[in-house]
């Protein structure tokens, strides 16, 4: 290699590091002042809030942009920082207060237009300023918030589509409703999210889970089976006839047959009988799980006569499945005598 | 405001403190101080008389419990104390009673319940 091109690449290496370090000290500097200025400006700010909310609360209905406190914050929000500064302090007071305090401190927010700034924030390529603008719409408990909430639940990025599920979740009036979205897709680790914040969350009105399960996306109906298993939804039967009806997946036949034992769903038992008569449905463990779900609900007649009956690809099997229903009920033992 | 009784609002979170400040002010015409830190309020409490403290429980420097003693036991003053819960357990809302709260309240505060139980004191 000529010495010149090495002389050439180690120049734009040089020449790219120093540009490199000047940015990285720039953005600094730029966060530093950011961060001086608005320690500089915190009290003033704080003050100037608290007076506002309260003249705010006795002049509620007229036009607040003329009340003189107002005029002065929407003068400074023309800095950027201070604007900052400003939608997170009426954030922190609607999470400290509740009453009037909170009905004033929305009324500001929207005068100000400050969701306009928080909606641009959702937008942005940055995951940080999405996060972010997601924590001021919520903080705020944005009525038209849901809509954004529901766009960043499908988020390329884990952390992001997180917060936006959790934020809908809390705030949203119908907290699932991003899984209208044909779209959604859901992580064994979303559905571990998604039903943790729900236990947690006492007032929170839990949905029919059965109006997910004809959706395109598997992981929405696997996790909607999980769901209507953990609520005990019986309201969602008719969705599961049809859902066990049409489906051939494995995990979603034996998530229905988790269902049809713990809530002991007798009005699919026909449904079941059908599914095993067919023997091209099951592979040998459903077959077998299958059989013992009947059992459960109390058919012993059906399983007796399904697993003498037993297709000829499964008559391999027949040993197992004996044994195993023998195991788990001893009491069934006459069945299998027969 | 020559009768104006006065009260300390001790809070690191100067816009509640604030908040607060400005309520009881605008409807019960009270002189307030804030202090902004534990060894802010225990200055205040040993260079003024109160007739009433607002304290939130964890202070920098000092805890709700230290400042509870410090006026209840130490200077023996009957000064009532309202204490600012957020997400405290119980047993610590009973311990600071029994060491001498007076009241208390949780997060969110609802002002109108901080009025109410401030003139009930203030008028005891």
């Amino acid at each position: 290699m000529p010495l010149s091109y090495i002389w050439s690449a180690t120049f734009f290496f040089l020449i790219g590091s120093v540009f490199f370090i000047i940015n990285i000290r720039f953005r600094r500097w730029m966060k530093m002042n950011q961060q001086r200025k608005a320690a500089k400006y915190a009290t003033f700010i704080q003050a100037l809030l608290a007076k506002a909310i309260y003249q705010i609360e006795d002049k509620i209905d007229s036009n607040l942009q003329a009340i003189p406190e107002v005029k002065k914050l929407m003068k400074l929000c023309s800095d950027t920082t201070i604007k900052q500064l400003i939608l997170d302090e009426l954030v922190k007071i609607t999470n400290t207060f509740e009453g009037k305090e909170v009905k004033s401190v929305r009324a500001l927010y929207f005068t100000m237009k400050m969701h306009t700034e928080a909606i641009r924030k959702t937008k942005s390529s940055r995951i940080q300023r999405r996060i972010e603008g997601i924590r001021l719409l919520s903080g705020i408990r944005f009525s038209g918030a849901s809509e954004h909430f529901i766009r960043l639940s499908t988020d390329s990025n884990q952390a992001v589509k997180d917060v936006a599920i959790i934020a809908n979740i809390h705030y949203a009036k119908k907290p699932l409703n991003f899984l209208d979205d044909p779209h959604t897709k859901l992580s064994r680790w979303d559905a571990i999210n998604i039903q943790s914040q729900l236990s947690k969350m006492q007032s929170v009105e839990i949905p029919n889970f059965g109006i997910w399960l004809d959706h395109s996306q598997l992981s929405v109906v696997h996790f909607s089976l999980m769901m209507i298993r953990e609520y005990q939804q019986y309201s969602a039967l008719k969705a599961l006839k049809t859902l066990f009806r049409k489906s051939d997946h494995p995990t979603t036949l034996k998530l229905i047959l988790h269902i049809i034992k713990d809530l002991h769903l007798v009005e699919m038992e026909p449904e079941v009988v059908a599914k095993l008569k067919n023997g091209k449905n099951f592979n040998r463990k459903l077959y077998v799980k299958a059989l013992y779900v009947l059992d459960a609900i109390g058919n012993s007649e059906a399983t007796k006569l399904l697993l003498t009956s037993m297709p000829q690809r499964l008559i391999r099997n027949r040993d197992t499945s004996s044994k195993f229903i023998k195991r788990l009920r001893p009491e069934s033992e006459y069945i299998l005598t027969a | 405001m020559m009768n104006a009784k006065k009260i300390l609002i001790c809070d690191d979170d100067f816009m509640t403190a604030n908040m607060i400040s400005q309520k009881l002010q605008k409807n019960l015409e009270t002189e307030n101080t804030i202090a902004k830190d534990g060894n802010a309020a225990l200055k205040a409490l040993d260079s003024g008389d109160y007739n009433l403290v607002i304290t939130v429980f964890q202070l920098p420097y000092k805890s709700g419990y230290d400042i509870i003693q410090h006026l209840k036991q130490d200077k023996d003053e009957k000064t009532p104390i309202i204490l600012l819960t957020n997400g405290l357990a119980d047993d610590v809302i009973m311990n600071a009673s029994l060491m001498g709260a007076d009241d208390f309240l949780r997060k969110p505060y609802n002002s109108i319940e901080l009025l109410i139980r401030s003139r009930k004191l203030l008028s005891a």
